[in-house]
């Protein structure tokens, strides 16, 4: 579905790399949480793969089709498909919860209601639901610059839900939201994963959500992959080595983490 | 700022001094010479003011008013289009550069000038005033809404367009929504500043108050252009207040 090859990124001559050489194979279906630092390259890897960073080396391909060097007439084809939640939502701060949502249908509808903003109704019950299943259904006429962060954020996640592609990426989606909402929001995703098949990249900071929910963890650091394994094989003192943390009198990836992915 | 040393202190003196004994010379400025009888003729001339022709007075407002509106709402219609083909980062600079080129030649030109122009070319007063306010504004707005546009933030626009919408569709509700009260507050702002600038367009005979004014001063009708110096004067301060109003609702 998703395969980078030797993808590296600088945003500026003579910056160290964002990405460093990462070669990936995401396939259909696959839930894949990305863990790694702040810096690590999370962010730049998901936008390498929604074709919204170029990358200064190597290519990223989607269906077997190159993201990089796409004609803007493919590019937008493969957008349609790749649905992102950012991580700082980026939401159109005039407009409702339900016409924020709603943009995730523009890649679907014809220009013209596009700009009229004239949605099938079968879109704005879409809509409607999703924010609904957010827990947002009270929400829908409000103007998304009054909601809360972590509403926002269910907004952003409700917008990638309707776009209805084939990939969900999400830069750090539940990072607002605390921790039972944010279960809610993941298990929401996961299960559009196992009903439909709908291939799953988010980034995370929070170790544990990732071994529960998904089933690969791939570790970046200073943009390259340290640690790439199905969820069920990750102990937590991989973590810590994937991390870079040491814990007192145990050598990292020994066992001595365990401590350590508690406090993660 | 100020010479930092006794050098510089003395070069800075050097210069104000010769600038000012240069302007003198060439303009001639003398106050020993100012024929102080005719100002008391003019003074005394404008007394008691003649109240009979505020009717007319009231209605060549209502005029510059018009004229005013007209020329800013002809500017906006057209600089909307040309402000998004101006703006860096939205169209190629290959139509980016010449509507910019276009734009900044348009708003070089000042009003009066570009009103001189009209009357030559129609002959018609209010028209000419209209014409040159849309003129000189539409050069003034395309840049300015460009540089709206330019400064939007970039999140809305990114989510918008990995949803892969067309361009437009970036354009409309990526950067729009955002752009709309920034656009409205220079709007109002030049509509402001255009009837003023009404007013003065007036004395070279564009319509309005002005050509009233102009109209009385050459009757040597002094205690009328009281009257319509008072019209201008709360012309003037109407449309600082009602941009402050406007300006409080919108931003």
């Amino acid at each position: 579905m998703i395969e980078l090859e030797g993808v590296t990124h600088r945003y500026g001559e003579g910056q160290p790399p964002a990405l460093d050489g990462v070669s990936l194979v995401i396939g259909a279906g696959e839930r894949v949480a990305l863990l790694g630092p702040s810096g690590a390259g999370k962010s730049t890897l998901l936008r390498s793969i929604a074709g919204l960073v170029r990358p200064t080396h190597g290519v990223v391909r989607f269906r077997g089709r190159p993201v990089t060097g796409a004609s803007p007439g493919e590019l937008r084809e493969i957008r349609k498909e790749i649905a992102v939640i950012f991580q700082e939502y980026h939401l159109i701060e005039p407009y409702t919860a339900l016409g924020n949502v709603l943009v995730g249908r523009f890649g679907h509808l014809p220009l013209w209601r596009v700009l009229l903003g004239l949605f099938p109704r079968a879109d704005r019950e879409l809509a409607r639901r999703a924010l609904a299943e957010l827990g947002l259904a009270d929400y829908a006429q409000v103007p998304v610059r009054r909601l809360s962060g972590g509403q926002r954020q269910r907004v952003a996640v409700a917008r990638a839900l309707v776009q209805g592609g084939a990939v969900i990426l999400g830069d750090e989606p539940v990072s607002n939201l605390d921790p039972a909402t944010a279960r809610m929001v993941l298990e929401l995703l996961c299960e559009r994963n196992r009903r439909e098949g709908t291939t799953l990249v988010l980034s995370l900071h929070a170790p544990e959500l990732a071994l529960q929910f998904f089933d690969r963890i791939v570790v970046l650091r200073a943009g390259r992959v340290v640690m790439d394994r199905p969820a069920r094989e990750v102990t937590p003192g991989d973590l810590a080595a994937a991390y870079g943390v040491r814990t007192p009198g145990a050598p990292p990836g020994q066992g001595g983490g365990a401590g350590i992915a508690g406090a993660l | 700022m100020y010479g930092t040393t006794p050098g510089r202190r003395l070069a800075v003196a050097g210069v104000l001094t010769a600038a000012i004994a240069w302007s003198v010379w060439v303009t001639g400025f003398a106050p020993s010479q100012w024929d102080l009888s005719a100002v008391r003729e003019f003074v005394a001339g404008m007394f008691p003011p003649d109240w009979t022709v505020l009717p007319t007075v009231i209605a060549k407002m209502g005029e510059t008013i018009g004229i005013a509106f007209l020329g800013t709402l002809i500017a906006f219609l057209l600089a909307f289009p040309l402000s998004f083909a101006a703006a860096r980062g939205l169209s190629p600079d290959w139509i980016g550069a010449p509507v910019r080129g276009v734009a900044a030649f348009f708003r070089a030109i000042p009003e009066i000038l570009w009103a001189l122009l009209f009357l030559v070319a129609t002959d018609l007063g209010n028209i000419s005033g209209i014409l040159a306010l849309a003129a000189h504004n539409v050069g003034i707005l395309t840049k300015l809404m460009a540089e709206v546009y330019e400064a939007a933030p970039a999140g809305p626009q990114e989510a918008v367009l990995s949803t892969g919408a067309a361009p437009a569709a970036v354009v409309w509700h990526g950067i729009l929504p955002w752009s709309l009260p920034h656009l409205f507050s220079h709007l109002f702002f030049r509509f402001e500043c255009n009837i003023r600038t009404a007013t003065v367009l007036g004395l070279v005979g564009a319509g309005g108050i002005g050509h009233l004014l102009m109209l009385h001063r050459s009757l040597l009708q002094y205690d009328r252009m009281l009257v319509d110096t008072l019209g201008i004067l709360a012309l003037v301060l109407l449309s600082d207040a009602l941009g402050a109003l406007v300006r409080r609702q919108v931003t």
